[in-house]
């Protein structure tokens, strides 16, 4: 390593215009990275404290806040740990509801996810064409639940509100036109030139690290490792409907994208099968405001990999302790191994690609560790090292 | 999942959820016995402050099924060490895992991961 051109990159924390900003210290050799140290936190609101302090019905609410994206699946694997310490089955059209929700809910976070993708390799056509057909899928979930995000469909029970006739149609269409949509970007990301030369080949991570971090979801499926807790361990009733897990063995950015995009058809199929197999009933049953004492795990595949829960209950009306793991704190680790020996210039994509709800660019600092002199750099400098 | 009974106690919470009590001097006999017989998915680890104990639960997946390693600690002088030469996975587990409740876990850097480093507090801690 050469002393003149090592440098220490720090990369983030803070950005106004997104949610979860996170610090990598990035160690550079020139343009090529080295290694990075991981640094989060500046988010964390104390949130398993306060489950602690609020009865199960009240922390449904604050469960929801988690994530403005995955809101439903957080409140799913939630109730499915209070049902279970509960011992009570819920109505079978609650469960196609809470799929077809949670299905939905992947959809739009996965076509957010290509958008931003394009944008970080500077292909913003491809950011404003996927934002435009997710805004077909988000109009589905404010018509289901009235709310674009933190749907409040799921509830210790059951479901909250029910999907007409009418809606069931309305979301076969939008289905159909998804499909025709989602199949053309499996097009572009596979064959354009301008995404592929930025998406091949980077961002590698092995099948043999993405197995020693523990990785998650489709950054672990596209290494080629089976993990889908919906066919693993399937919740719900994913046993009932038929769809496939997708894998991919390129174990690179273009490998992610893929993977993401072709478990969407898959998500579509899922949808069309709930509506199609869902009978009318119950929404809801009735639960105690009480918990028996006991503890239980509950875990379910979120848009970006395994979500996981640990509840136990004193047997009182509010949680002795609710453990939450998300999936980004599994897969950031995984950063460390996709970075390390790649080009500065392609970290924005790289990070992209674990799908975190990620801040950076503009806040940037140069550091020369041999000088200790230091040159602040702002967006339009990086945006020419994305080009 | 016959092998699971020489780790510790074991009981079930869910037709696939594995519990095994067991001391925290036979962790690395357990990590090792898990290594064998092919687990590589460590999901989280949770420390729960009883009043009495500070319990510590690492859980793994193995197919459909979870297993989940229980520990209990001194309240004290509450220390462990380290999953991650068996796991490297568990490193951000750990370190939340120690801010959260003041757990020392030999073998990994005692550098704060998510509050400030200043901290002078265990948000997890029930006193």
């Amino acid at each position: 390593m050469n002393e003149d051109t090592c440098y220490t990159l720090p990369l983030g924390p803070q950005h106004p215009a997104l949610i979860e900003p996170e610090y990598l210290k990035i160690h550079l050799d020139g343009e090529t990275i080295v290694n990075v140290d991981i640094n989060l936190g500046y988010m964390h609101r104390g949130i398993e404290k306060a489950l602690q302090q609020r009865t199960y019905q009240q922390d449904q609410f604050l469960i929801e806040k988690i994530c403005g994206i995955c809101s439903s699946i957080h409140t799913l694997t939630y109730c499915n740990a209070i049902e279970k310490l509960l011992e009570v089955d819920i109505p079978e059209r609650a469960k196609y509801i809470r799929m077809i929700v949670a299905e939905l809910e992947r959809l739009h976070s996965h076509m957010l996810w290509v958008g931003i993708a394009g944008y970080e390799i500077g292909f913003d056509t491809v950011f404003h064409m996927s934002w435009r057909d997710r805004e077909l899928v988000m109009e589905l979930l404010e018509n289901i639940s009235g709310k674009r995000v933190g749907y409040s469909m799921n509830t210790i029970g059951g479901v909250r509100r029910d999907i007409s006739k009418d809606m069931a149609e309305n979301i076969r269409t939008i289905m159909d036109k998804i499909d025709i949509r989602l199949n053309h970007y499996i097009n572009v990301f596979v064959k354009d030139s301008t995404i592929t030369k930025r998406t091949k080949n980077t961002g590698i991570l092995t099948q043999k690290d993405a197995i020693k971090y523990s990785a998650v979801g489709p950054v672990a499926r596209a290494s080629g490792i089976s993990c889908d807790l919906r066919k693993k361990a399937p919740y719900l009733l994913y046993d009932n409907v038929d769809f496939k897990e997708i894998t991919h063995n390129t174990n690179d950015v273009e490998s992610r994208a893929v993977v993401r995009l072709k478990e969407l058809l898959e998500s579509t199929k899922i949808i069309r099968q709930c509506l199609h197999l869902m009978q009318k009933g119950e929404l809801t049953i009735k639960i105690p405001d009480t918990v028996p004492e006991g503890e239980t795990i509950s875990h379910g595949e979120a848009p970006r990999g395994e979500i996981f829960y640990y509840a136990r209950s004193d047997g009182t009306d509010k949680p002795y302790r609710i453990k939450i793991r998300t999936p980004t704190l599994s897969n950031i680790h995984s950063l460390q191994a996709m970075l390390k020996g790649q080009q500065l210039a392609d970290l924005p994509i790289i990070v992209a690609s674990i799908d975190p709800c990620f801040s950076c660019t503009d806040r940037i600092t140069l550091l020369n560790t041999r000088t200790g002199m230091s040159k602040s750099v702002d967006a339009t400098y990086l945006k020419t090292l994305k080009r | 999942m016959e092998w699971l009974k020489t780790l510790g106690n074991i009981y079930k919470t869910d037709k696939n959820d594995y519990f095994i009590n067991t001391n925290h001097k036979n962790i690395p006999h357990a990590l090792q016995i898990l290594k064998d017989n092919n687990i590589t998915h460590i999901s989280s680890i949770t420390g729960i402050d009883t009043r009495k104990d500070i319990e510590i639960i690492y859980h793994f997946s193995e197919g459909k099924n979870t297993i989940n390693l229980k520990i209990h600690i001194n309240r004290d002088t509450p220390e462990t060490t380290t999953i991650t030469k068996e796991f490297p996975g568990a490193l951000l587990f750990e370190k939340e895992l120690a801010e959260m409740l003041g757990i020392k876990i030999k073998g990994i850097k005692n550098e704060h991961l998510i509050l400030s480093d200043k901290s002078p507090v265990y948000p997890l801690r029930r006193d």
